[in-house]
Formats: structure tokens, C-alpha cells, sequence
């Protein structure tokens, strides 16, 4: 009796897969934008937003294991919660829509302005069958409130009630920069849970070069070169630094008028290029759920390591030094966000997806990424995710923003959590 | 003329009307007046705030009689428009002739306008600025020259003031007293400035955005800025000037308001043709956005105050859309790189007359005007005391935190077009709100009040500049106000109808080039006191007045009246008339005025000599910021220190001192020596306990083996488990040399303020009582206070929970006294949130016995207690030093100030929730930002800035009870006294002076040796919250006592008190001499020695 549910359910659900397999992965992609938008509206730090990503992608993935009795990466997380009895017809549940609705609906519990997703939840609401309706939304509830009660013991509501950061004294450390000095983001970042790492320290990357204000130190050298390569840049490496912005919150002052000029993160943009090539290699809608649910939860622990780094070296920006040394008047192409210079978070973000999306879809998969479109810059074309993740690394020195130090220790960073995710999930993603 | 008999009929009709209504002012439509001028701006993708960034910052008003008709004009810039000039015709009626007069100016962005006799030649001249972002040709200022026939010819290349920068403003003024108008040129900047290296950029000098002066050479004026040390850097973002002699040394200074990270300039004039730049020395914060600027005297003590406007809304809601998060570094950045102490509302600079000026806007209530242009300084109601007017409104909202935030960008991406016509678009979206104008009448005792509904100035518009003057020649002051997109703003003063008050108005002619006398001191006195006045006709907001001099009076009586000229000659005018308008024509015939010594009625110092040797000895503080662990709290707990004690230490019969050392630094023992001087004694033990912070230092006879032992009380503030070590320690007296004893004092692990040796049980040893400052981590909740008994051998055992469990409470002690209260051996404890109360030792046990001493439930921010028999009757008077009155927050019974604590979200930590009255109605004092970070679950809630700005705390958290949620109250800040009668404690007041400033140090002796106790009080505060901002406003206050128990304060000059820094404990010490001696603690400073013997004795 059993086995003949299953195999009549597996019917059913690889109908529906195969047939509406690419609507379902377009829903799914289209929706996850939605979130992203108003991740933008609120001004979602990146560390913020890379948890918001994670929590809202494995509620879609949870679904679906249960749908599917897949092997659930929730077997492979620290301090997980109980998930408590749910009883439900499969035969009542939409295998395409449920998923995406629990995405949603995490998203709606989750972020400051959930309540903009309410449309986009009553549209897919709208479109289930009729006698599926009332047994996914019910599923689709259990499971974002699970993952909310879940994710709300991670420390994300004592994070503000921890010690503010005071600059610290002394000419290596960061200050804020101009032009709004604002308070650093999320300096207790460390402490919030990740989901695979044991610790917060665990991929320490080596110590910066010293601060030396000696001409011939390697500090002055790598400093001299982000200054330097400022006045020779190329109409390419312009792009490029822009392109790989990605800051969600830009100051702008014009006259008297001043205003924050929002874009994506850095764990945005890779999200978007997941949807991309998910939509252009017709991967499956499952794998496609998985591909996102990984990639997000690796962003979410790549951010903790890099910014428990950031707040340990706390490292002055290059911008600071320059002014102080060099050039009292320059500013660096790309406006410093407001925390400290090591590692690239950027880097460690960008490799570490690169990892991920090429175990879980292969090298040297072709791609234009038009993510940033939007925001007025010009797409661009790549090779590989590798590729991608290279230039993304790279630009933060174009951009005047990083030393080459933080950048390639942030490469390293990314690529040993990376790998160590990817060797944590094997089993959840080697049969798919 | 049918059409003048109509509107005189009509405007008769209206005075009427006004006068039932009896209100001060009526406004006089721009038909019965027929000023038909309005400031016109129209907004393009070419011209608007983002191309010119000073767009809404509005025109001026000129007014003067340029007919010598003997009525006043009026001439008003237009930013894009022709200025308009109107010729008096009377009855209030005026007429257009700036077409035949020849001064519409050209096209260009004017600015301000300056009126006064530039060639001496008897008739007005009018100086117009102009700026914009237009090329230099375009903003060349005019001179219009008064042909004396109103015609006038542009000749400003010929006098050499065709300046072509960036002008707000300009002065014309004597400033070397060589009987010849001299000018300084006010200039802003047009590009933006905000992120550089301040001390690089402070140095560059940008004559298009910097300030010039010009010196009168024989009628040519030449440039000569840099030679007489006025500024001129590219930061120079000029909104307002004054001129008037700040330092009373009858040489004219100025007085610069600079918007943004700038600072004010205020240059003292050097007398040898040069100014000396000298804000930082004389002034302790200022406005940070410092628009519109005015000075006179408003207490009529002969000094002149200064007044600065900034934009600091007073209704909750603009405050709350217009706040970000306190941002410790940015301010930290600002004072550090060079800028100052600013802060963003109105400051009130009160002059000392000693070169200090104490900034009292708040306790004035005239430092929340919004966003505000011309303050103008006048006697409105002609009652003697001069009265304030101030204009108001911004063309858009720039600075709404939700436009910023959120809708700039989400409506910039759906525009098209280019750049700047997609930002012109942006620009049409922010809202427009037009404010009212605010008046204020002079109390006469450093108070002023809002009169806008009786005084009948009610209505919102945007007006920029303004002026006063008496144009129907009634003898009251009628204002007139340059409105952005609408008629021109008259109003009509109805003193005289009203038949309210008395006035004197005088002309002067000096038979100099500076006919008009600028720079005259005019001083009338009168029965019921002086008045006084300096001439000069720049006032207020990119205006002037060449007008007669008009002094409303305390009496129907002039006495004499004091007339000191521009060059120094002093003329006396012997029962002149009042109410009546005087034409003086110079001629001295008095003592002329020695230059130097031109202090009015201010005696030479009388009192104390604050000695410039400071002790070596400096009391560091490790600069924390509790703001860092607790953000929402209101105050710090740190950075108090160092409350001193004394007692003879070495037994060589002189007073030693102990200064407790703040966390990383040894406590300090001060041996005196013979001399008077101090030595600090090595203490091994206190070295080694320097990681403590402590809080006080008790010196008392334990074990009584007839030396002083010292129990040290640790505290400080840090999160629950930060590790900072807490328990008190002991130490045994062996020669002057302190060793730390263990086991003596009971284990105790808690943040403590005070302790006092009480012999409670009166059994004859000295029991301590330690008071109990803070919980770590969770203020306002306190760890409460001990009571340790003594063996009789110096041995302690913590005797709370046994017969004192009434100290297990929840006060948050700031200071205890002890005292004989009625018979009763009684303490009496103070603190932070609380009552004072008191305690007794009855039936073995510690009661409460506060309702036996005290009336009234007092509940403040108390400080400090002292005791000490004031009246003579031979008990214990209280005096109790509170936060003070001049603060945003003015608690009452009725309207208290509330914290309310808990943790609200179930998160583990404590959230405190301050909330105080803002026009009646109690608000959270924590901006959007800030609470939604406390209480994380509230994001969801507030996503916009607007959607929580009208929220109360009921609205916040709907679901408590305020009735039942954890509250603590303050309903009164008043530092005071209480009168002991018959061991009850009867409150009195102290003069207003006390309450300027936080209070947290008093002596009382009889200072002036009249046989009635005096009071010496000194306070401050440094290290607050950014919006409640330092107060450092207090120089050592000296109140007289006399016969009927008044108080009487005596001014800074006659005192001789100008104590700087945050005064933490007065120590009165007796030296070999036998002069009388204070030492005083000053936090993160040497402490220094004053002598407070009476100076005349001295001598």
C-alpha cells in the first residue's frame, strides 16, 4: 500500500516536474527577486541579508524534502530544532507552488517589510487548484513558522543589545569614512549561528600586512598600488568595479540634498546568477530549490567567518590611509562601505558561491549576467562561475576600496568554506 | 486720493478690529499697504536647491528713511526676481518706486541687503549681495548711491566693493574707529564640503566662499582680510553676522554663523586694525547648523548676549522625522579634527563680562524654532526688556529621514531623462511644509515666553529675512518679514493703542563720516532700572535697519540717559522726556570713556581669586561610553569622578586629600605640606588596585587606633559580566601609609556610588553605610545599597539583609550625608531617577523616615547633598543639587519625566524606555532607529520613520500596562534648598543662575563675612547623549544669603569665579595662613585651588 503511493505521488510530482518544470524554476527565481527587492527597500546590510536568503531558500527546500522524502540538509546543521509532527496528503499538496510559498512566507515573517510580499503570496495562493489550496498554504505556514521559531535562536535578536563598537585607537584601525561616517555594520556579527561552521574562527585567514608607513613595506606597496591603478584604470575596469558593487546603500549628496542610492548585495548578486543559470540549463526545479538553498546557507556562513576576521583585524580602508599619506583630496571609485578593510567580504562571498555553483552545475558554464541591470550598469558575459567569481574579487581593488591583501586572503577564505560545505553535503547533493 | 481716504478707512477699520481682539500685533494685508513684494521662486531643472544649495534660503528687508522725511522705507531683495523699493506715504500705506528710484538690481541671485550712509553725505545708501551659482560677473555686489533726490546710481566699482563672492550678507561698521565706514563682506560656499582633511582644508583660503573685510581709505575701500586675521577658508559657510562689542571694551567685534561642520567665528577686535579669532576660548558649544544670528542685552545687566538659530524643530513629530541615531564618531570626528562642540538647536550665549558666555537657550525656552532665519531682538511690548521675533520655514523637507531612506530611491529609479532633470523630478516629490513663525516675550528674568496666539503673529508661511521698525511713528516697533512665494509679511504693532508701556527712540548725528554713529552705546536710565543699546543696523537675517534707536522702558521716568559715541566721547542727557522720539547731535560732555575700562555697573572682583597654579595632579579618565553598552539609556554613570576627601593622613595636624582614581589609574593620597602646596605620597597598595574604578574614598577612624583608615568604593559601568572588578576595598592607616587589610570588609560585588561612616547604633564606632549605584548592564535597576556594622576594632560585618533589608531596594544612589535631623541621627541619601530620603535606626532595626522630613515627593536627578545650618537656627539646612533646568526636558508633577524598563521583547535584555513631554504630551525620547534596534520585533512595525513618529509608548507597546509595567519618575530638576524647620524640610529656590547647569559639588561658608551663610555650587557635564548635548554653562555659581533667607546671585565679574571643566566636589581646607581655601575636583582635569577669602578683606 505504501509503495504504491509513492510511486503514484512520484507520478504525479515528475509530471508536474517535467511538464511545468521551467515555469516552476521561473516562478521560484522570479519570487526570490521579489525578496531581494525588498531586502533592497529596507536596506539590508549584507551579513543580513545572506541569513535572510538562507532562512527563506530552506524553507523551500524543507518542503520539498518532505514532499519527497529527499534527504533533508537539515540532518547536517548545527543546533537544529525539533521539527514537529506534520501529517498531510501528498495527493493534496502543490508540489510547484508549496515550496515557493513557504520561501515566501519566511520572507514575510522574516524581514522588516515582509508585509510587501503579501501580493506576490495571494498571487500564488490564487493560482493553486482548488483542492490543493487549503493543504499547502497549511504546509507552507508549519513549515516558515518552524524555520522562523528556529532562526530567532540563532542571536539575531540580541545583536543590538551587545557592545557598540568604538573605533579603536591607533593609526592601523579602521575609522569611519566619509561621507556619512556612519557607525560600522554589524560588528557583533560573529556571534550569530552559522549553519555548517563550528566556529565563527574557524577559517581564520593569515594577518594582514602590518600597517608600516615606511615607503618600502609591503603595506605602503599595496596601498601605492590601490592609489596608483585609481589614475590608470580602464574603461573595463571601471565596469568592472561597478558591476561588482553591490552596495546596498550608497550615500548621495548632491548640494543639500542628500539620499541613499540602494543596490544589491554581494550575496544578492550571486543569487541572481544561480537563477540565471538554473533558467538557462534547464535545471530542475528540485535541483534548482537545492542549488539556491546551498549557495544561500554557504553565503550566510562565509559572511560570519569574514566578518569575525573584520572585527578581529579591524583594518583601516584604503580610502583613510590615502587621505592621510598620499592624496588629501582622493576618493576611491567605488564609495568604502562602512567596516573594516579585511578580508574582501566580496571575495570570500563570490568564491565560495563559485565553489558551490560549480560542484552543484558544472565548469565552464557560459553565462550573461544581467543582474545588475536594474541599477543602470551594463551586463556582462562569463566563462565560468570561477571566472565570475575571479573579476568579483578583483574589482574591489579597481573599485579603491581594498588592499590586494584582502582580496586574496579573502579568495582563500571563500574556497575553504566552500569546500567544506560541499564535503559536509555530499550525500544531499550527489544523487541529484 | 478717494483711493487713500478708502484705505484709511479700511485700515482704521482693521486697527479697531485689532484692538478688541487685543492682541499686540495685527497683519497688515499687502492691499491696505500696498507692499506688494514677494520673494518669487520658481524651480527648474536649472535653477533649484540642487543646483544652488542656499535656493531656499530666502530674502532681505532694508528699512530706513532714504527721503529724511522722517518716515521709514522699505526696500526688499528679491532671490530671482527686482528687488522693491517703497516710499512711506503714512497711515501704512506705501508705494512702488524702485522703477524711478533705479535700484531693482540686475539679473542674478540677490541675498541680503545693508542700508546705512556709506559717504557720510547724510542720505541712506543700499548695499546689495548677491550669490548663486552664476558666474562671477553675476554676483558682483551693488552699491547703490543715494543721489538725495530718491534716484540713486550704482557706483560699487568705484567705492572698490564690487565684491564678486559667494555673499549672504554684508556690515558696514567703524571698525578701526578712524570716524570712517569700514565693510566686511559675509560669503558662503556653493560646493559642498563634507568629507576632507579638516586641517589641511581649514588652512586653503577660497576668497568666492570665504569672508573679506574692506577698510574705508578715504572713501575707497580696500580688500584687507588676511592682514586683519579673518578667515576665509573654503568652509566658510556664512548664514549670519552681528557686530557689536562682545568684550565691552568699546571696540567693535564680530559675531560669524557658519552652517554645517564649521564653526562660528567670533573675533575680537585687536584695536590696531587686526581681529583675533577666539569662539573656542569664550564659548563652550554652539549651534551646528547656525543660521540667522542677533545679540543685545536681554537681562539689562550692560553686556551683550548672543543668540544663533539652528533648526531644531519643537513638536515632536519634525523631531522624530528629522532625527538619525546618535553617532558618537562622527561627533568625536568633528571635535577632533578642529571643528567644535555643536550641537543642533538654538543657542542663547548669556555674556559673564568676565570673556565667558554661559549658553542658556533651553532654560531661556527659545532654542526649538524649527528651521529658522532672522532672530530679531527687540522690546515688542515696550516693558523694558527686549523681546524676540524669529522667521521660519524651508522651501522642501530635504532632510525628512524617510525621503532619504526610502522614497528618494525608490522614486529616482522609475524617473527618466537625464540626470538633472530626473532629480529636478526627484526634487517636485519632497513635501513642502510652510511653519509659523515664532514671538517671544522677554520675562525679564532670563525666561522668555511663547506669545505667538496673543500677540497675534499666528500663520505659517516661509519668511526669511525681517526687520522691525516703527513706520506709522506711533513709538512701538512694527515688523515686516520677505516671504518665499507670497506677499511680503507686515504687521502692525498696537503697543501705543494699546496704551502698553514706555519708549524712548533716538537719532544720532555725529559730525564724522559715520553720520549715523554706528557703534554708539546708548545706556537709559530709569527708576526701575537701565537699558541699554548698541547701534548698529545689521540685525537678524540678510537685513538692516537704519532706523532710529528704540528703547521700550521699565518706567514712565527716564532719569539720565548715557550716550557713549563711536570714538569713545561720552555725552549725559539729564530727565530727557520718554515716549518721545530725541534728535542728538554729538556733544560730549562727560568724562570721556577710558577704552579698556568700559564695564557698565559691574564692580572689579570682590570676591574669590581663582589661582591660575593648578595641582600636578590630573584626575585621567579611560574615556568610556556607557551609551556603548546600554544605548537607550539617558545618562552615563561613568566619567563622574573624582569626589575629593580629606583628613590628616600623615598626623602632622595639616589636611591631606585622597582623590579616587578612575579605572586604570591609582587612587591619589595628596599629603599638604606646610607651604599650602601638595605631594603625592607613594601608595604602594593603591598602585596595585588601580584596575578599579573607583567612585569614593571614605577617610575614617575604623579600629580607632587615632589615624585615618581608607574604605575605597568600586563602581563603574559595563555589561553584566564584563569582568570590571566591583568590591570595595580597605585599608589600614600604618604612618600615612595605606596597606590593603583583607577579610576586613565583607565580600560585596556591586557597582557603588558613596559611603559615609554613620554610627547608626550610636555605639560609639563608625559603621559604614555604602550606597549602591547601578546594576551592570541593566540601568535603571540598582543592586541597592549596605550597611556594614563595625566590631569596634575595624572588623565589618554586612548587617543588610539583618536589620537594613530596606536598603535592598531599587535606588540608584548618587550621594548620602549624615546628620542630627530633628534629634534623630539620621542618613540621607540622593540619587539618579529618585527621591531624597531618609533613614533611622529604631527598635534594632533601619527604617525609612523620609515622610517625617519631606512634603513634597522630589523626585530628580539629584547629584549632591549638602548640610549645613544656613538660616543660623541651629539645625541642619539641605541643599540639593539636581540636573538643572536648562534641558529639553522640563519635568513637573504634572508632566514627569518616565523610564520605563523591562524587557520587552524576551530577549534578555533590559530595554529602557525614556520618554518625556513634548507640548504636553509624553513621547519616547529613542528615534525610530534606535528603538526598533532595542526591540528588534518593533522593525516590523515601524518601516517607515513617518509611521512611528506620532507613536507613544501605549502605541509602541500596546499590549503593556502602564500602570503595572517597571516606571521610574523624575518630576523635578530644580537644584534647591530645603529649610529646616523643626526637622521638617521645607523646599525654597534658588536664583535661576543655580540651575543653569548640572549641580554636583557645594560648599557653604560665609563668604562676603556678613554673618549669613553663603552658597558656593559648581557643576557641568561633559559626556552626555548627542541630542541632550554638554553643558558646561556653569563658572562656579556664588549665591549671598541674607536676612530673610533669600539668595542673591553675584555675577562671574564681581565673584571672580570662572571655574572651566565639569566640577565634581568642592574640598574647603584649612592651610597654616588661615586663608580660606577650596579644592577643586574637576573630571579628567588637575584640580586647582581657589581662594575663597573675601578679596576686599585681603587688601
Amino acid at each position: 500500500m505504501k509503495s504504491k503511493t509513492i510511486i503514484f505521488s512520484f507520478l504525479i510530482i515528475a509530471n508536474c516536474l517535467f511538464a511545468n518544470g521551467r515555469k516552476a524554476v521561473e516562478m521560484y527565481v522570479s519570487n526570490l527577486k521579489k525578496i531581494t527587492d525588498v531586502m533592497v527597500y529596507d536596506v539590508t546590510s549584507p551579513v543580513a541579508s545572506a541569513r535572510y536568503y538562507a532562512y527563506s531558500t530552506l524553507a523551500s527546500h524543507e518542503v520539498l524534502a518532505m514532499l519527497d522524502q529527499d534527504q533533508s540538509i537539515l540532518r547536517h546543521i548545527n543546533l537544529m530544532l525539533d521539527k514537529p509532527n506534520f501529517i498531510f496528503d501528498k495527493s493534496t499538496i502543490d508540489p510547484i507552488a508549496t515550496p515557493t510559498l513557504a520561501m515566501l512566507k519566511t520572507a514575510n515573517l522574516l524581514l522588516p517589510s515582509g508585509n510587501k510580499l503579501k501580493a506576490d503570496i495571494d498571487n500564488i495562493i490564487s493560482n493553486i487548484p482548488q483542492n490543493r489550496k487549503k493543504d499547502s498554504e497549511r504546509l507552507a505556514d508549519f513549515i516558515s513558522l518552524y524555520i522562523q521559531k528556529w532562526a530567532l535562536t540563532d542571536g539575531f535578536l540580541q545583536l543590538n543589545n551587545l557592545r557598540k563598537y568604538t573605533p579603536k585607537r591607533g593609526k592601523e584601525y579602521w575609522q569611519p569614512t566619509a561621507p556619512a561616517f556612519m557607525a560600522p555594520v554589524e560588528p557583533n556579527w560573529s556571534t550569530i549561528r552559522p549553519f555548517f561552521l563550528e566556529s565563527a574562527q574557524q577559517f581564520r585567514p593569515p594577518l594582514p600586512n602590518a600597517y608600516d608607513e615606511n615607503t618600502d613595506s609591503p603595506f605602503m606597496k599595496e596601498l601605492k598600488e590601490v592609489y596608483d591603478l585609481s589614475k590608470v584604470l580602464t574603461k573595463e575596469q571601471i565596469h568592472i568595479a561597478n558591476f561588482w558593487d553591490c552596495n546596498p546603500y550608497m550615500i548621495s549628496q548632491i548640494g543639500h540634498v542628500e539620499f541613499g542610492v540602494k543596490k544589491i548585495s554581494p550575496g544578492g548578486h550571486w543569487m541572481g546568477i544561480a537563477g540565471i543559470v538554473c533558467k538557462k540549463q534547464k535545471v530542475s526545479f528540485r535541483k534548482s530549490v537545492l542549488v539556491h538553498t546551498i549557495l544561500a546557507m554557504t553565503l550566510h556562513d562565509a559572511f560570519i567567518v569574514c566578518w569575525d576576521e573584520k572585527y578581529n583585524s579591524n583594518r583601516i580602508r584604503p580610502e583613510t590611509v590615502i587621505n592621510r599619506l598620499i592624496d588629501k583630496a582622493w576618493r576611491p571609485l567605488l564609495q568604502t562601505p562602512p567596516f573594516p578593510e579585511y578580508v574582501s567580504g566580496h571575495s570570500v562571498a563570490s568564491t565560495a558561491s563559485a565553489k558551490i555553483l560549480t560542484q552543484l552545475l558544472g565548469d565552464n558554464i557560459r553565462f550573461a549576467d544581467d543582474t545588475e541591470v536594474e541599477f543602470g550598469i551594463k551586463k556582462r558575459k562569463f566563462k565560468s562561475f570561477n571566472q565570475a567569481a575571479g573579476e568579483a574579487s578583483i574589482s574591489r581593488l579597481y573599485g579603491g576600496i581594498h588592499y590586494r591583501d584582502g582580496i586574496v586572503n579573502g579568495v582563500w577564505q571563500g574556497g575553504m568554506i566552500g569546500d567544506f560545505v560541499l564535503n559536509k553535503l555530499k550525500s544531499v547533493y550527489s544523487d541529484r | 486720493m478717494i483711493r487713500h481716504i478708502y484705505f484709511t478707512i479700511l485700515l482704521f477699520y482693521v486697527l479697531s478690529f485689532g484692538l478688541n481682539g487685543q492682541t499686540l500685533f495685527t497683519p497688515i494685508s499687502h492691499q491696505l499697504s500696498g507692499l506688494k513684494f514677494e520673494n518669487r521662486l520658481i524651480e527648474s531643472p536649472q535653477n533649484n536647491i540642487i543646483t544652488y544649495e542656499y535656493f531656499y534660503n530666502g530674502g532681505g528687508v532694508a528699512a530706513g528713511d532714504f527721503n529724511n522725511d522722517g518716515w521709514i522705507d522699505l526696500y526688499f531683495t528679491s532671490n530671482m526676481g527686482e528687488n522693491k523699493f517703497y516710499i512711506n506715504n503714512k497711515n501704512f500705506t506705501f508705494s512702488d518706486i524702485t522703477k524711478s528710484a533705479g535700484v531693482a538690481g540686475s539679473k542674478g541671485w540677490k541675498t541680503g541687503v545693508s542700508v546705512a550712509d556709506i559717504n557720510g553725505d547724510g542720505w541712506l545708501d543700499i548695499y546689495v549681495c548677491y550669490s548663486g551659482d552664476v558666474n562671477a560677473k553675476a554676483r558682483t555686489n551693488q552699491l547703490f548711491i543715494n543721489n538725495g533726490n530718491l534716484t540713486f546710481t550704482e557706483k560699487a566699482k568705484e567705492y572698490g566693493v564690487d565684491d564678486t563672492g559667494h555673499s549672504t550678507h554684508a556690515v558696514f561698521f567703524d571698525f578701526d574707529r578712524d570716524g570712517d565706514l569700514d565693510l566686511y563682506v559675509l560669503n558662503h560656499n556653493v560646493k559642498q564640503f563634507r568629507n576632507f582633511d579638516a586641517a589641511y582644508v581649514k588652512k586653503l583660503v577660497d576668497p568666492d566662499a570665504g569672508d573679506r573685510l574692506y577698510e574705508n581709505v578715504n572713501g575707497k575701500f580696500k580688500e584687507i582680510t588676511q592682514k586683519a586675521g579673518i578667515k576665509s577658508n573654503p568652509l566658510g559657510y556664512g548664514l549670519g553676522i552681528n557686530v557689536s562689542d562682545f568684550n565691552n571694551d568699546g571696540w567693535p567685534d564680530i559675531y560669524v554663523s557658519n552652517d554645517y561642520v564649521e564653526e562660528d567665528y567670533l573675533y575680537i577686535n585687536n584695536k590696531n586694525g587686526t581681529f583675533t579669532e577666539s569662539l573656542k576660548t569664550m564659548i563652550g558649544h554652539i549651534s551646528n547648523f547656525s543660521m540667522g544670528i542677533d545679540a543685545a542685552d536681554i537681562n539689562n545687566d550692560g553686556l551683550i548676549d548672543i543668540f544663533t538659530l539652528d533648526m531644531l524643530p519643537e513638536d515632536n513629530k519634525r523631531q522624530k522625522l528629522l532625527f538619525a541615531p546618535d553617532n558618537f564618531e562622527v561627533y568625536n570626528n568633528m571635535v577632533d579634527n578642529g571643528f567644535y562642540h555643536q550641537i543642533m538647536r538654538n543657542m542663547l550665549q548669556l555674556n559673564n563680562g568676565n570673556g565667558t558666555f554661559s549658553e542658556i537657550g533651553q532654560l531661556a525656552g527659545i532654542s526649538n524654532t524649527d528651521w529658522s532665519w532672522s532672530s530679531l531682538f527687540a522690546d515688542y511690548d515696550n516693558d523694558g526688556y527686549q523681546d524676540l521675533f524669529v522667521t521660519n520655514g524651508y522651501g522642501r523637507d530635504m532632510i525628512n529621514r524617510d525621503f532619504m531612506k526610502f522614497y528618494a530611491d525608490e522614486r529616482s529609479k522609475h524617473l527618466q531623462g537625464t540626470t538633472d532633470s530626473k532629480m529636478f523630478q526627484l526634487l517636485q516629490t519632497i513635501t513642502s511644509t510652510p511653519l509659523q513663525n515664532y514671538i517671544y516675550k522677554n520675562n525679564g528674568d532670563l525666561t522668555f515666553s511663547n506669545k505667538i496666539k496673543e500677540w497675534g503673529i499666528e500663520g505659517t508661511d516661509f519668511s526669511h529675512g525681517a526687520v522691525y521698525a516703527d513706520l506709522d511713528n506711533d513709538g512701538d516697533l512694527d515688523l515686516v518679514t520677505n516671504r518665499m512665494n507670497d506677499f511680503a509679511g507686515v504687521f502692525k504693532n498696537n503697543s501705543s493703542e494699546l496704551k502698553k508701556g514706555n519708549y524712548v527712540q533716538f537719532s544720532l548725528k555725529s559730525p564724522s563720516k559715520n553720520v549715523q554713529a554706528i557703534g554708539a552705546k546708548i545706556t537709559v536710565y530709569t527708576p526701575k532700572g537701565y537699558v541699554y543699546k548698541e547701534y548698529y543696523p545689521v540685525h537678524g537675517f540678510q537685513s538692516s535697519m537704519s532706523i532710529p534707536l528704540h528703547l521700550g522702558l521699565p518706567s514712565e521716568k527716564i532719569d539720565s540717559v548715557k550716550i557713549i559715541w563711536p570714538n569713545g566721547e561720552s555725552q549725559h542727557l539729564a530727565n530727557p522726556q520718554a515716549n518721545v522720539h530725541h534728535k542728538i547731535n554729538y556733544s560730549p560732555n562727560a568724562p570721556s570713556i577710558k577704552l579698556n575700562s568700559l564695564v557698565v555697573n559691574v564692580q572689579p572682583p570682590t570676591f574669590f581669586k581663582t589661582e591660575v597654579q593648578k595641582l600636578p595632579f590630573k584626575h585621567e579618565e579611560l574615556l568610556v561610553n556607557d551609551f556603548k553598552v546600554q544605548p537607550l539609556i539617558p545618562n552615563m554613570v561613568s566619567l563622574h569622578g573624582p569626589k575629593l576627601t580629606k583628613g590628616d593622613i600623615n598626623g602632622d595636624g595639616l589636611e591631606d586629600v585622597f582623590m579616587p582614581g578612575p579605572e586604570g589609574k591609582d587612587g591619589m593620597v595628596l599629603i599638604q605640606n606646610k607651604d599650602g602646596s601638595f605631594t603625592k605620597s607613594k601608595q604602594v597598595a593603591l598602585e596595585v588596585d588601580a584596575k578599579y574604578e573607583d567612585t569614593y574614598g571614605l577617610l575614617f577612624d575604623a579600629d580607632q587606633d587615632e589615624d585615618l583608615d581608607l574604605w575605597v568604593v568600586s563602581g563603574g559601568f559595563g555589561e553584566e559580566n564584563s569582568g570590571l572588578p566591583l568590591e570595595d576595598r580597605y585599608y589600614i592607616n600604618t604612618g600615612g601609609i595605606f596597606e590593603k587589610k583583607q577579610n576586613i570588609l565583607p565580600k560585596d560585588n556591586f557597582a557603588g556610588s558613596i559611603a559615609v561612616s554613620w554610627d547608626y547604633d550610636s555605639d560609639g564606632d563608625l559603621d559604614v553605610f555604602v550606597g549602591g549605584r547601578v546594576a551592570q548592564g541593566k540601568y535603571p535597576l540598582s543592586p541597592g545599597s549596605k550597611l556594614y556594622s563595625n566590631n569596634g576594632k575595624g572588623q565589618f560585618e554586612d548587617k543588610t539583609n539583618e536589620i537594613a533589608s530596606i536598603f535592598n531596594n531599587n535606588e540608584m544612589l548618587t550621594y548620602a550625608v549624615v546628620g542630627s535631623i530633628g534629634n534623630t541621627n539620621t542618613l540621607i541619601t540622593c540619587g539618579e531617577w529618585s527621591t531624597i530620603k531618609t533613614y533611622q535606626f529604631v527598635d534594632g532595626k533601619i527604617i525609612e523616615t523620609t515622610n517625617n522630613h519631606f512634603q513634597d515627593t522630589l523626585s530628580g536627578w539629584w547629584n549632591t547633598l549638602h548640610l549645613s545650618d544656613m538660616d543660623g537656627d541651629g539645625d541642619l539646612d539641605l541643599i540639593a543639587g539636581n540636573w538643572g533646568l536648562n534641558a529639553q526636558f522640563k519635568p513637573s508633577n504634572s508632566q514627569p519625566m518616565d523610564l520605563y524598563f523591562d524587557d520587552f521583547d524576551k530577549n534578555g535584555y533590559l530595554d529602557p524606555l525614556w520618554c518625556y513631554y513634548i507640548q504636553d504630551e509624553s513621547w519616547p525620547v529613542a528615534s525610530r532607529d534606535e528603538i526598533t534596534d532595542q526591540i528588534v520585533a518593533l522593525r516590523k512595525k515601524y518601516v517607515t520613520y513617518h509611521s512611528y513618529a506620532e507613536q507613544q509608548l501605549t502605541d509602541i507597546l500596546p499590549h503593556l500596562n502602564l500602570n503595572q509595567v517597571n516606571k521610574k519618575v523624575v518630576n523635578t530638576l530644580e537644584t534647591r534648598w530645603f529649610e529646616n524647620e523643626g526637622g521638617k524640610f521645607k523646599k525654597r529656590s534658588l536664583p535661576i543662575q543655580a540651575n543653569f547647569s548640572p549641580t554636583y559639588a557645594i560648599h557653604t561658608d560665609d563668604f562676603n563675612e556678613d554673618g549669613i551663610k553663603d552658597i558656593l555650587l559648581g557643576g557641568n557635564i561633559a559626556y552626555t547623549r548627542i541630542r541632550v548635548g554638554k553643558n558646561e554653562t556653569s563658572f562656579g555659581v556664588l549665591l549671598l544669603g541674607d536676612q530673610n533667607g533669600e539668595y542673591h546671585y553675584t555675577n562671574q565679574v564681581a565673584s571672580g569665579l570662572d571655574l572651566k571643566g565639569c566640577i565634581r566636589s568642592f574640598l574647603p581646607l584649612k592651610s597654616i595662613s588661615g586663608e580660606k581655601k577650596v579644592l577643586v575636583g574637576i573630571n579628567n582635569e588637575f584640580p586647582i585651588v581657589i581662594s575663597t577669602q573675601l578679596q576686599s578683606k585681603k587688601q
